[in-house]
């Protein structure tokens, strides 16, 4: 039992108290934004729970330990005057993330929870401070979904169902097309479905919101698709997750806002040139999910020529710093830049063999670190099967039936 | 090729190569996602989640690729104007994008055309200690294993000579006739096979065991000319005898058929002597039998046989100018006075052999490491032997008393995922047990023989988790399959560094 040991580490760590080699106690996340924040990169500001304190919380029987929430308190009262604004206040009201991070990075297997701290009368207040209904009532729309399916165990398909369904009535093909009007319908339904789903409303007190989120995010460690990735890939039941809190920042103010992902070398090639994608308009799960197809990075300089020229050479900054090709998402808010996570970016085998030795030719990096650099699993894959027949010949071409992104390089046949 | 991750693993779990195509994927599909050879989405980008998840597990994927029309609830897609149901056969390239309908055949690169791989390899050479040797059984695997790097061939094994379809009859004749052979020899001690009267069952052994001497000689010859002078080591025959003989129920229902057809009299009594044979030969536990030194032991023409095959293609390639360097192997020792008798025995064949020939051999003697007690007793062992090599794959299914192919089937699975292991043992060496018997017997094994050359033969060999073991405990090289040559080079290369260089 963890509770009241001497010298245990404090539950809640701000941006400014922790740094990279944290990851065990903060999460790859956490610790990445720490030293972010340190490197002077414009972070939003936030906090950190740790993975000790989830660990707790798992040891206590699935119970906060005491005073973990007058530290979740006081800790968002600090970033209330980071943003100059106000969680639950009407009046330019602070919207936060609550995200999921463990030491070792396990992409889309736990919650992450978005536009946490709204409610009705929240949106309204957001709505006149933006000078844009459709974006606030989006926004709530937004938090209703991913809050009911992250926390309250919804089965996510009903959402799409109702989106879908106004979309069509509405004759509109696009999420941002839907008027004030619809979205109120859609949130109405949305709240029906809910409230049928499970027999309970979300909580309007964003108090009450932001410390079940974090009690989710918590439980989502041990959910069973996170189970499978770990056991797929050899990861530790035993670490848990900590949990990040950070203001939201929003893409989807109109065109010169947006959001996106960079990565500081192509992850599929290794090939040293900024690679990445960006959805105008748009909030971040807009890319992750796939949903719509996003344009290539060079064409924000044309949008946005200023934080688009910020943007890389942070990107530059980020590689020298952590000795690797980063993968950066951003999200800029009315043309102010915000970077919301870096990490080591993830690669295909040829392309961490080329960055790790470009990297040793720049002089970057030595060979003893290029060496550490790559998974040895990587080199076997180098010698992923490609197809015996010559893909030009006529034979070969005539069973050609559609053509997409390659993303992961290889032959396969089944 | 499948809509629904669930379908995909069942029809992967039926023994089907299958590609998951879906609208896009959620991290609810990942169990599908892990079943499948690859991914095709018709939605989303490079950082879509199918494109993520199929980047750490190496697998090809195709994403956004829009002229696809993904029906899951019907089973069916249209691409291109045709209507394709599921199960159809597809295949992709990730690296291109491209989709095509039906089955293209696929092949593996070589290294010679990775220029950085080349390069980090390289850099990975001169920083490892362990050496990286190949387990190899043929010519073709040999120069692949080179091509990849290998430095050695930590384990050539004869079974899969003698399983050769065209080659299984002359072995079953000896085999079959090893036993009347061994009476024989006993009972007349200073015949030479040919000179006195001797039944035609043991005049049939002796023929066979000619032809196969040849056959040997000749797929040894090749192997070291292909190897040019690094070490070959060959592991004598291993598999217990019945693994070269047809089922006993096949039989059965064979002479079932002669009766029923009223076969002539003479062919029936030849299927029954047959069975007789074989069930002789049957076991309740044929991995725990009559296998491994047991049988050089017990039937001592085998092991003459091979090791003068291995002397003679030597010698005849010395004598050529070809170098050689080969490495005489026995396995599943369990006690010193096997070895020792075996050594005796052997080494006096592989005398008299280099002698009639005219020629020096600079061959080594040695045996695997495979069983508990082998490990145990590893210090006595080591007086007879200028070698081991760990055979983990049956050191891990001994220390454990698990049988593999049960384990991996039934219960292991849930051992790992319920946390009552950290891992498959059969894929990351056990550092706890069979690690401490392999660390054991190495510190045991040097004391009584400082020059003892030590490595691992088991797929082990290959795990870059288990090769760090490997340069922990001092081995002298690893061993692994010809693919995996590559990344023990690194994987050495990282143990070394993380050790201190």
């Amino acid at each position: 039992m963890v509770t009241g040991r001497p010298g245990l580490k404090k539950p809640v760590y701000a941006f400014s108290e922790g740094d990279a080699s944290m990851t065990a106690l903060l999460g790859g996340k956490g610790s990445n934004l720490c030293e972010m924040f340190r490197l002077g990169l414009p972070v939003p500001p936030g906090f950190v729970i740790s993975t000790e304190t989830c660990l707790e919380y798992f040891n206590l029987g699935n119970r906060f330990p005491d005073g973990l929430e007058d530290n979740i308190r006081s800790s968002v009262g600090q970033v209330e005057e980071a943003m100059g604004r106000k969680f639950g206040s009407l009046d330019r009201p602070l919207l936060v993330s609550v995200r999921s991070g463990a030491r070792v990075s396990m992409p889309g297997m736990m919650d992450t929870i978005l536009n946490l701290g709204i409610n009705d009368a929240i949106a309204q207040g957001l709505a006149e401070e933006m000078g844009d209904l459709r974006t606030a009532l989006d926004a709530h729309r937004r938090f209703l979904q991913i809050y009911a399916d992250g926390v309250m165990e919804v089965e996510p398909g009903v959402f799409e169902e109702i989106l879908t369904l106004h979309k069509a009535r509405a004759g509109v093909t696009e999420d941002h097309q839907l008027s004030p009007e619809t979205l109120h319908n859609v949130i109405a339904d949305y709240k029906s479905a809910i409230r049928q789903a499970t027999g309970t409303d979300i909580p309007t007190d964003p108090w009450d919101q932001l410390l079940h989120a974090t009690e989710a995010v918590f439980r989502s460690w041990n959910n069973p698709r996170a189970i499978f990735y770990r056991n797929h890939n050899g990861i530790d039941h035993d670490m848990g997750t900590a949990v990040t809190i950070m203001s939201m920042v929003f893409g989807n103010l109109g065109p010169t806002s947006g959001t996106g992902v960079l990565f500081t070398r192509n992850p599929a090639t290794g090939e040293r040139k900024v690679y990445g994608e960006f959805l105008p308009n748009a909030q971040g799960e807009d890319v992750v999910a796939g949903v719509r197809t996003p344009q290539p990075i060079a064409a924000l300089a044309d949008v946005m020529p200023e934080a688009s020229g910020q943007l890389m050479e942070l990107a530059a900054r980020l590689e020298t710093h952590y000795r690797d090709a980063q993968d950066i998402e951003f999200t800029i808010e009315n043309g102010r830049l915000f970077i919301l996570q870096t990490r080591n970016a993830k690669r295909t085998p040829p392309a961490a063999v080329k960055i790790a030795v470009d990297m040793v030719a720049e002089g970057a990096i030595s060979r003893e670190e290029a060496l550490l650099q790559v998974n040895p699993e990587d080199v076997g894959q180098l010698m992923v099967p490609q197809f015996k027949a010559d893909v030009d010949s006529g034979q070969v071409r005539s069973a050609l039936i559609a053509r997409g992104s390659g993303a992961s390089p290889g032959a396969a046949t089944g | 090729m499948y809509f629904d991750a669930n379908r995909a693993v069942e029809a992967a779990e039926a023994g089907d190569a299958v590609i998951l195509v879906r609208p896009e994927t959620k991290p609810d599909d990942i169990h599908g996602i892990a079943a499948s050879v690859g991914i095709v989405t018709s939605r989303g980008g490079a950082t879509s989640h199918a494109a993520v998840v199929t980047r750490g597990m190496g697998k090809p994927c195709i994403v956004g690729c829009e002229a696809l029309q993904v029906d899951p609830d019907r089973g069916l897609m249209v691409a291109n104007g045709q209507t394709i149901k599921e199960g159809a056969e597809i295949s992709m390239d990730g690296t291109s994008g491209n989709v095509y309908l039906g089955y293209l055949e696929t092949v593996r690169p070589t290294l010679d055309k990775l220029t950085e791989a080349t390069d980090l390899l390289s850099w990975a050479d001169d920083t490892r200690r362990l050496g990286v040797w190949a387990n190899a059984d043929t010519p073709t695997d040999a120069s692949q294993a080179i091509a990849l790097g290998a430095e050695g061939i930590g384990l050539c094994r004869t079974e899969h000579m003698f399983l050769d379809p065209q080659r299984l009859p002359a072995v079953r004749r000896m085999l079959l006739n090893a036993e009347s052979a061994q009476q024989w020899r006993l009972a007349n001690p200073i015949s030479e096979p040919g000179t006195a009267e001797m039944p035609s069952d043991v005049a049939e052994f002796f023929q066979a065991l000619d032809e196969v001497r040849q056959l040997q000689t000749d797929d040894f010859t090749q192997i070291f000319r292909v190897m040019a002078g690094r070490s070959v080591i060959i592991r004598l025959l291993d598999a217990p005898l019945h693994e070269f003989l047809p089922p006993h129920d096949a039989l059965l229902a064979e002479l079932a058929e002669l009766r029923a057809n009223g076969a002539p009299r003479t062919q029936i009594k030849e299927k029954e002597e047959f069975l007789i044979l074989v069930e002789s030969l049957r076991e309740a536990n044929p991995m725990l039998g009559h296998r491994g030194c047991r049988l050089g032991l017990t039937y001592p023409a085998i092991y003459e046989m091979q090791v003068e095959a291995i002397i003679i293609a030597s010698g005849q390639l010395i004598k050529d100018g070809v170098q050689v360097h080969p490495e005489i192997m026995v396995p599943l020792t369990t006690t010193l006075e096997e070895m020792r008798r075996l050594r005796v025995a052997l080494t006096g064949v592989a005398g008299r052999v280099q002698q009639e020939m005219n020629v020096a051999v600079p061959y080594k003697f040695g045996t695997m490491i495979e069983t508990p007690r082998g490990a145990i007793v590893a210090g006595e062992i080591a007086q007879e032997s200028d070698f081991f090599s760990f055979g983990t794959n049956d050191l891990t299914q001994m220390a454990f008393g698990f049988s593999r192919d049960d384990a991996e089937g039934k219960f292991l699975r849930f051992y790992v995922e319920e946390g009552i292991l950290p891992a498959d043992p059969f894929t990351t060496i056990d550092p706890d047990g069979v690690g401490a018997l392999v660390a054991m017997a190495v510190e045991n094994g040097r004391k009584t023989n400082p020059d003892l050359e030590m490595g691992i033969c088991g797929e082990h060999g290959g795990d870059p988790a288990s090769i760090a073991f490997c340069h922990q405990v001092g081995l002298n090289y690893v061993s692994c399959s010809p693919y995996r040559v590559p990344v023990a080079r690194l994987a050495a290369a990282q143990a070394a560094l993380r050790d201190g260089g």
